[in-house]
């Protein structure tokens, strides 16, 4: 099988993607069995060719036994304030423990999502649950794009950059 | 399994919206997000179709899914192990499906969006919480 082409993340996708979106990573084993996890904080390479996301440690170990592997990521990331969402995939990921130079961004990402689960009438209390202090760093090639906004558009792969 | 899932199950009448994990034949994955889990009885929950292109191409090549659920009362997540059982487009399940759908889409302000094409039926293979990590100060 050729290759993917790569994908180019553009300005406006990558302000989106570093926002506080929900995230869920996915990725599948060697049998065709999902695995997923809650993602933290992504982060759009110079270029935008390259996009790391973070999965807490503790409940992440079948998703990355799985990237570790050569499965395939899907990463979908969803606006809480308009239900924006787009699912970016890549044909494979690197997996490596987390740079401390990163721990302050994963905690504004962490603050700044429960500050839109507030919009959601969720407290600050019930979102702790959502709160992680050690991480996995995965990072991986974006192949394609999808819109996956609630309505007849959902799936729709956005134009590749080359 | 079933004690989690009926613990799982407060979680379900009253979660944010969920994600559905599918693998295609190709072995890539794909996420979807979806509106309701419905609590269909110990062994199987029913999912709202709604615009599912790719989870159906998925699905006819590969029954394997795994959703995720949170409870919006104290963000514990569940992960559900399920098993592509069948597609309804008609009875209790998918009416009482389409009545919660409705419901949401109203909530929501997307009712001319939000359109039950058809309830899946999975097979509940497991449930398992997600692991909290208590933050250190």
């Amino acid at each position: 099988m050729d290759a993917p082409a790569p994908f180019a993340i553009e300005a406006d996708l990558a302000r989106f993607v570093e926002g506080p979106v929900a995230i869920v990573v996915a990725s599948a084993d060697g049998e065709g069995r999902p695995h997923a996890a809650r993602g933290y904080a992504a982060r759009v390479h110079a270029g935008g060719r390259r996009l790391s996301v973070h999965v807490p440690e503790v409940c992440s170990r079948g998703l990355c036994e799985d990237l570790r592997a050569g499965s395939g990521i899907a990463v979908v990331l969803s606006r809480v304030e308009d239900f924006k969402t787009y699912q970016i995939k890549g044909a494979s990921a690197e997996v490596r423990p987390a740079e401390p130079g990163q721990v302050p961004r994963v905690e504004a990402y962490q603050d700044g999502f429960c500050t839109e689960l507030e919009s959601m009438r969720i407290s600050r209390e019930a979102s702790a649950g959502f709160r992680y202090r050690r991480f996995v760093e995965i990072t991986f090639a974006p192949t394609a794009v999808f819109d996956q906004t609630p309505g007849p558009q959902a799936g729709c792969a956005l134009p590749g950059a080359s | 399994m079933n004690d989690l899932l009926a613990a799982a199950r407060a979680s379900l009448d009253a979660a944010l919206p969920a994600t559905l994990s599918t693998v295609g034949a190709d072995g890539m994955p794909n996420v979807t997000y979806i509106s309701k889990v419905l609590y269909v009885d110990g062994q199987h929950v029913a999912l709202t179709n709604q615009f599912f292109r790719k989870t159906r191409a998925n699905l006819e090549h590969n029954p394997h899914a795994t959703v995720m659920i949170v409870d919006p009362k104290d963000c514990q997540q569940f992960l559900l192990t399920l098993e592509f059982d069948s597609s309804l487009e008609a009875g209790p399940v998918f009416e009482q499906l389409r009545a919660e759908l409705d419901a949401i889409a109203t909530m929501m302000g997307l009712s001319d969006i939000f359109r039950l094409a058809s309830a899946y039926l999975f097979r509940v293979h497991a449930c398992e919480r997600v692991p909290l990590e208590v933050a250190e100060s």
